[in-house]
Parts: C-alpha cells; structure tokens; sequence
C-alpha cells in the first residue's frame, strides 16, 4: 500500500533527525495511537488486498513505528527479526537475480546492526569486514543443507499475494492489445532444446475468444469439454522447449501449437484445453516454469469429428451492414473453405490498410468504419474483422489472443515481451480442422517475420509512448549485447532457482550416492553433518595451531641451520646455553652473530610481556645476523 | 522453596567451579544457551522454512538454511571467544560505608586467539547490586555500588558475553575469594579520651583542644602523617621526608571508648570513632580503642589503625571470610 511506504519514509526521516540531535524519545502513547490508526487502516483494506499482503502490511507498518522508539537491546533484535522475515516474504515476490542481490545486500547490512550491538566500540569499517567475514563462513553451511535437506511438498495452503492482472484480458476490444504493445515488460522465456521454430511459425497460444458482441470478443460461457477421441495420433516434427512465464495473476500460459505437457517438471499444476491451451490451475502469482513438447507440424484437426463448431458461428444480429453487405456479395456458398479465406484475405491486400499503434478510435459500427473508412488498425482490429466476416460467411470462425515473435537471445533462448502480443484468427475447416490465417501478415508482413520494432515507424510510434524502453537500444550494438548479456544471466538464475525441486534434488543425489534408498538418503544427510562438522572444524581448530608463536618458528629455522652443520640441539636446553655450548666450535663470525641472534631474542623475550614490540620488527633486526650466520657458516 | 533451590545450585556451582582468584575460562566452567533474540531466531527460521516449503520457493529456502548457518557458527564462535579470556580478582581496597566500592578485575585474552574475535566484548554482571558493566582488557575497577558497614562476601559475579548477533550467550558465575571490608562512614565529632591506665573510670575524661599550632620541631616522616605536615623545604634540599612536629600530637593519648560516643545510636558512635581513629592516626598518636569486651590495646601506625577500623566495622556484626 501507498501510504505504508510514506510511513517507512517518514520514520526513517524521524529517525535519522532524532540520531542527529539526540532528541529525547517519543511518547509511548502517541505511538500507541498511531498504532492503532494505522492497523485500523489495514484492517479496513484488507479485503481488497487480501490477507498476506495486509499481513506483510502490518509487519512494515509494526517495524516502522518501533524504529522510532528503540531503547533497549531487545527492540532492536526485534525489528531485526521482524526485517529478515520481511525479506523472506518481499522473496515471495521477487525471485529475480536483480531481487536476490538487493536482498543479500539488506541481510548483509542486518546482521552488520546486529553485530554492531555490544561489541567494543570501532569504526563501522572493522565490524562490517568482520560481519562479511562471518556471513561469508555460513555460506558454504547452508549450500550444503541446501542440497542435502528433503525438500517437502507444501505442508498447507498459503494465502496468496492478490496481483493486478497484467498481460492479456480475457476480453478484446480492439485497441486493447495496442495498449500492451506500448509495454516492454518481459512476458516470458522459451528455452529449446532443439531447433528453433521459424520466425513466421512463432504463434504462442494464450487465449481462445469466441464471442463477438458488434465491439468486444471474449469467452463464452459455454461448456467447452466434448468427448474426446480415444488415441490421438501426432505427427511431424516436434520441438522441446521449456517456458519460464512471468507472473501475470491470470491463468494462461503461451505455448505452440499443438502443447503436450510434460508432466512433473513444471512448478505449476497446468492443464491442456481442447483449445490448445495450456492454463495453469492457480493464477500464476510468480514466475512458473513448465516443460513443453509442441508438434509444429501437426494440423489441428485431431479432434475433427467430436466438436460442436455450430456456436463458432454467431455473430450480433445488428450493426456492421457495410460488412455483412459485402460479404454477401463476395462469397458464395459453394465456396470452399480455403477459397473463402483467401477471397476475403484479398480484401486486405490493398494498398490503403495500414499497420498502426495508435490507430483512430472507432465507436459505433466498429468493423464498417474500420474496413471501408479509416482502413488503419492494429492487429486486433484485423483480427477482429476477418473472424467476423467469416462467421457472416458461414465459416466457423474464433479469435486467439497470445504473442507473436520474440527477441532470439542466445542461441536457443526466446523472449517475449509484451509489445509482441497478437491477435489472430483461426477457421474451421472440416478436413484441415482449425486454420490459422493472420490478415496482419498481410498487411505488415514484417510484424509477423521480424516483429513490431522492426519497423521504422512503429519504433516511432513505440518511442513516443514508452521513450525510455531499454528496448530501443537496438539500434547501439554495444548496449544492446549489454542488454542481452543481463537477460542471458537473469534467465539463467531463474530457471536454476525454479528447475531445483524434488526431482533434481533426487537426482543430484542419485549421481553422487548412486541408488536412491532410504539408506543411501540417510548416509547423504549423516555425509552432510559430517561434512559441516569438519568445515566447523577446520574453521576454529586449526587457526590456534597456527598462530602457535611466529618466534617458535623462526628459531627452529635457525636450529635446523645449525644441525645441518652437526651442532644439535637438545631438548632440554634453552637457547642461551645451546648457543654457549656451541660457540666455542664455530668461527668468530657465525659466534659472534649467533650471541648477537641470542642477546636480541631474550631482550625481545623479556620485554614481551609488556608488549612492547611485535615480534615482526625484532625479526627484521636478527634479519641481517642470520644471512652473516649461514654465511659464516657455509665456509 | 525458592531459597533451598538457590542453596543447591549454589552447592553445584561451588563443586563445578570452586573458589578461586583467577580463572581460565574454560569448558568446564561456561554455559552457553540461545538468548531470547537466540529462540527467536530459531523461531523465523521455523517459519522461514514453513514458507519457502508453502509456496515451493528455493530462494526462500536457501535464506532459510543461510540463517540457521550463521546461527550455528555464532555457536562456536561464541564459545571459542568467551573461552580466550582469562579472569582474575585482586584484594578488595578497604572503603568506608559512604563511598563506592570497587571490585577489582584484569582481563587477559589468548595472543593466539582469531582476529574475527577481537571485537568481543564482554561484560561483568552482580546480581545483586544489578550493576552491568563491559570489561576492558587490562585492569577493571567494577563498580559495586555502596554498601553498609562490616565485612562482605560478594559471592558469584556472573560474566557474559553474547559476541556474534547476539544469537547466543556465553556465561559463567565466578566467585570472588576476597572479602570486602566496609568500615563505618567517617564523621567528624568532638575527641573524647581517656587517659592510659584510667579507663573505665568516668571521672577522668579529657577533652583535648586540636586547635594548637606550636611548632615543636622536625622528625622523620611516618606513614601516618598528614601530607601537609611534610617539611617541603627540607625534602627539597635533599634531607629526605621530615615531618613537621607541632606541639600537642604527641602529647595526645588515651583510650577511645565506645561507651563515651553513643548519644543516639550505635551507628553514629562508630562513624565518629572512626572518625577518631583517622585523626588520631594521622597525628601518630598512641590509643587503644574499647569495644565493649574487646579491647584493643594502645598503639599507633598504619596496621594499628587498620585493626581498630576492622574492630569497628565488624562491630556486633557476624564477621564473614
């Protein structure tokens, strides 16, 4: 809500002034007030927001009014903690790459205010390197755990977050879809594990409309479900991709025709209509991901035979005289099909139609006005005109709405974006069942091969609506491989976060541990403990040992220098009487410089005790009595 | 009941951690539990899980372990922190009822502990005084907080130290093996003596005008004597520390009696013959000091002066220690 995020601005700003000037603490009961109003507030809207956003709500707001008065150690543990829930549910949200660094940051900079608590005073640079430190130890823990620990299947249903719905509306006036082509918001990404469909054969299936009102297709409210053929046959070339869809709110999912899911490898539970759709059972309120074989080749007649197309026929019994005249006059009934849709194709082949984004508005009489007066459109006013013209010529005859094109990012990689949404018309045919005929390709051939900013004047048109699109970089190649870049990196995460599920868990096991049983399970997760421990204990163990007297070292340097020469040194001596027994055997050089090394050690030893020097710098004094020893030595 | 079950733990922790005047703190004598912010903690991660598990969510999840990670490692880290220090008490000074006390500490930690836990603190808790105070390294002069007259054990001080996030914390109540003597607060009263081998007889006070200033001469300094008796020219000329001699101190002597001081009450009597016994110290002269039964025979110095204030601090007192 709007007005919770004035709330946090204006706590942070109240804050941030009582930290300057030291002010004294507000009052308890003014909070309590504000308290009080604010969740009154929320409760008020919370049926329009729905309860886990009103929930989220209440903890902002709760966290924003206690950050105004925090006194003791416990208050500030607390907002702590009520932040690092917020993060977990803002994660709900957002999963994205850009999502999830923002959000280790903000856990970084928590449990840098956490462990500021109570530690001897410094500057906040000390304790943030040593916080990095710390947080960066727990990684590698909870990897581990991360691949180790079952996944469960959700235990209960959760409230979910109420989005608005974006995309596609189960409703088209046309015009609307132009609206959406004003938008460069990603819809989703198709991953191929094959070859690629042609640009032309780029139709991604989203919605199906049937009812035409004069002005406004949409769905009609009849039963859609008719018995269905007991085996169904597919035939020609298949293509394997997978779809990873934005969340929209709504139920459709986009895929080639004709989409057979494959089971188990998506997040969503997903159904395949008899409209060749594919719709997820719950509105998709994050991103879904889901795995799809489409038969490209196959015509969509498998279901010839069993369907009812009669009601694909109707039409608003007034209105539009200019074209049902012309119809009448154009069509014959001994047509065929085939011949229908191409005499009345033809009709667009004139030169006057136009291609626009920002066709006129026509109110009344919408089709006439479009067909023989304005003759600028959009594809949903083309659309809209050829599936009624061929309903008026007895051709049963719907209008599918989804997206048309994509951007090829990487090699195997499409994205679609919201100015890539279409329209186009499918006719039904008693051998070939459903034809799918585009007049837009007609009209802008290019809309269909290249996409909508491969024209010129529709990035004119595209500019001026949306001028700070990432997606007119086009024309800089450097930006737009940087783009490109950031798209390839963002796909990537996502499909890595939303691909790991049970199944890969269990198969990541498999590769390692090599069966699945319950045993093997049990030595994975043991495997796991005995692992950290070991982390754990590399971390504290062996750091001891190490520190363990840099002076120790140094003169066992010296000794071993020594008995290479034959002079050893016994255990029970010290120092000083090991250098006393051996003197006498050396040359007056390497004694001289041995009583030095032993003179300068003890004056360090003894003087050690007040810390007066580290031992670093004494090193670099006995530095140069070394080398004279070993060279004394040596001869 | 709650007294018998504080006695117990107390049996415990004398048998687990025995008195002593310097600890290594070690396994044997920490603790280590989740703080409140430690459960709670536990707590969001519980629910984190729920979440992540609810809407199948593999970044939640992951946030989820990422904190049961670090709520592991402040485990050790908390422990392996608090166990590089090293604690001693020293003697208590002796402090009169109106002053603060001071308990005093010295912190030393390991050289060779991880630098990652240079900036533990840790603090020092008296629960019954509800002082709470961090610890330097070095020495510490904890404040105690004032207390009554008579010898004091001061028990078990706990010390603690939540080091990482604050997710865990680290305790340990040690003992402090010394005993706090508190002698009665100073005031000033007139000096009622009686005279050597006269006392007990009621006729024979003497009432000792302290107002004499006559110069008798110069003899060595004394512990004793006020610094501002101190002959500065003598000891600037090199002839060492000569105290200048005025007439009536050393002719002040007697013994000091309880029964001659109490006008009201008993505290008051003992303030003013503490009182006394300073003033009569500091002008090195020789008293005995009558309690009642016991007598404490005439003397003068440092350690007579500190006897006499034990007397009178420890006065129908039990002492302790």
């Amino acid at each position: 809500m709007g007005w919770v995020l004035v709330l946090c601005v204006c706590s942070f700003v109240i804050t941030g002034y009582k930290a300057q000037k030291n002010s004294p603490p507000l009052k308890n009961s003014v909070l309590n007030l504000l308290a009080i109003l604010c969740i009154s507030i929320i409760i008020w809207l919370a049926s329009d927001y729905g309860l886990l956003k009103s929930m989220i709500n209440l903890l902002v707001v709760s966290c924003c009014l206690k950050i105004l008065n925090l006194h003791h150690t416990g208050d500030y543990q607390m907002v702590a903690s009520i932040q690092l829930f917020l993060i977990g549910c803002g994660l709900i949200f957002h999963q994205s790459l850009g999502y999830s660094i923002f959000y280790c940051c903000l856990i970084v900079m928590l449990f840098c205010a956490l462990h500021a608590i109570k530690v001897r005073e410094t500057n906040y640079k000390n304790y943030s390197k040593q916080t990095l430190l710390l947080v960066l130890q727990a990684v590698p823990i909870a990897l581990v755990l991360f691949f180790v620990t079952p996944k469960l299947n959700p235990l209960w249903k959760m409230p979910v977050a109420k989005g608005s719905q974006t995309g596609l509306s189960e409703k088209m006036t046309p015009g609307d879809i132009a609206n959406l082509a004003k938008s460069d918001e990603l819809v989703f990404r198709a991953e191929f594990a094959g070859d690629l469909p042609k640009p032309q054969e780029r139709y991604w299936r989203a919605i199906v409309l049937d009812e035409f009102d004069g002005k406004t297709w949409s769905i009609s409210e009849r039963a859609k479900n008719f018995p269905l053929p007991s085996e169904v046959q597919f035939q020609g070339k298949s293509l394997d991709y997978s779809v990873i869809a934005e969340p929209t709110s709504t139920n459709w999912l986009y895929s080639l025709d004709i989409p057979i899911l494959i089971q188990g490898l998506s997040t969503q539970r997903i159904i395949s209509t008899q409209q060749f759709q594919l719709q997820s059972r719950t509105p998709l309120h994050s991103k879904g991901l889901y795995v799809v074989k489409s038969f490209i080749e196959q015509p969509l007649n498998i279901y010839n035979g069993f369907e009812n197309t009669s009601f694909y026929l109707q039409t608003p019994t007034t209105g539009n005289p200019k074209t049902v005249e012309y119809v009448l006059n154009n069509i014959s009934p001994s047509m065929s099909t085939r011949q229908k849709i191409d005499q009345l194709n033809a009709l667009f082949a004139d030169d006057d139609f136009k291609y626009s984004l920002t066709p006129p508005l026509m109110q009344t009489n919408p089709i006439d006005q479009f067909l023989f007066d304005k003759k600028t459109g959009f594809c949903s006013h083309y659309a809209s005109a050829m599936a009624y013209m061929l309903r008026i010529a007895n051709v049963p005859a719907r209008i599918v709405t989804g997206y048309q094109g994509g951007e090829l990012q990487s090699n195997n990689v499409i994205s679609v974006h919201q100015f890539d949404a279409h329209a186009w018309v499918e006719a039904w045919d008693k051998d070939l069942g459903w034809i799918r005929t585009d007049p837009t390709a007609i009209v802008a051939p290019n809309r269909v091969l290249a996409g909508l900013l491969s024209s010129l004047e529709n990035r004119a048109e595209f500019r001026n609506e949306s001028p700070f699109s990432l997606s007119l970089l086009q024309d800089y190649a450097l930006l737009n491989n940087l783009r490109l870049l950031l798209a390839e990196i963002d796909h990537t995460w996502s499909q890595s976060i939303l691909r790991y599920n049970q199944e890969s868990q269990k198969s990541l096991l498999k590769k390692i541990f090599g069966d699945m049983s319950p045993r093997s399970f049990s030595y994975a997760i043991i495997g796991s403990f005995v692992v950290i421990g070991i982390f754990i204990a590399l971390l504290f163990i062996p750091r001891q040992r190490e520190n363990k007297k840099e002076e120790q070292k140094w003169l066992e340097t010296v000794f071993s220098l020594l008995e290479k020469q034959g002079h050893r040194k016994e255990n029970s001596e010290t120092l000083q009487q090991f250098s006393q027994r051996i003197s006498p055997s050396l040359n007056s050089t390497a004694s001289k410089s041995l009583r030095y090394i032993t003179k300068v050690y003890y004056q360090w030893h003894y003087s050690q005790k007040t810390h007066s020097e580290p031992f670093a710098a004494v090193k670099d004094k006995m530095k140069k009595q070394l080398s004279t020893l070993k060279a004394a030595i040596k001869k | 009941m709650a007294t018998w079950k504080e006695k117990r733990i107390d049996q415990w922790l004398t048998k687990r951690i025995p008195p002593n005047d310097q600890y290594q703190l070690n396994v044997k004598n920490t603790f280590i539990l989740p703080t409140r912010f430690g459960w709670a903690m536990l707590g969001l991660i519980t629910c984190l899980f729920v979440l992540g598990t609810n809407y199948q969510n593999n970044v939640i999840l992951m946030f989820c372990y990422f904190v049961f990670a670090i709520q592991l490692l402040s485990l050790f880290h908390c422990y392996t922190s608090f166990v590089q220090y090293h604690v001693s008490f020293r003697e208590f000074e002796n402090y009169y009822a109106n002053e603060n006390t001071y308990l005093r500490v010295s912190l030393h930690y390991n050289p060779n502990r991880s630098p990652l836990h240079a900036l533990s603190n840790i603090a020092i808790y008296y629960k019954d005084h509800k002082r709470y105070s961090y610890l330097a390294d070095g020495h510490n002069n904890i404040d105690l907080g004032k207390f009554k007259r008579g010898s004091h054990s001061i028990g078990r001080v706990s010390i603690e130290s939540i080091f990482p996030f604050g997710l865990f914390k680290c305790w340990t109540h040690l003992s402090v093996p010394f005993v706090l003597l508190v002698y009665p607060t100073p005031l000033p009263s007139p000096l009622k003596l009686r005279e050597m081998n006269q006392k007990g007889d009621d006729g024979n006070k003497v009432g000792v005008n302290t107002s004499s200033e006559d110069l008798q001469g110069l003899r060595t300094y004394r512990e004793t004597d006020p610094i501002h008796h101190v002959s500065w020219k003598h000891f600037a000329k090199g002839q060492g520390l000569l105290t200048r001699d005025f007439s009536e101190r050393a002719a002040v002597s007697g013994w000091l009696d309880l029964a001659d001081y109490i006008h009201s009450d008993l505290e008051t009597a003992l303030s003013e013959l503490t009182y006394q016994v300073n003033a009569l110290s500091q002008q090195g002269s020789l008293f005995g000091l009558s309690l009642g039964k016991h007598q404490i025979l005439p003397n003068h110095g440092v350690d007579h002066q500190s006897q006499c204030l034990k007397a009178l601090a420890n006065y129908q007192l039990k002492a302790v220690g």
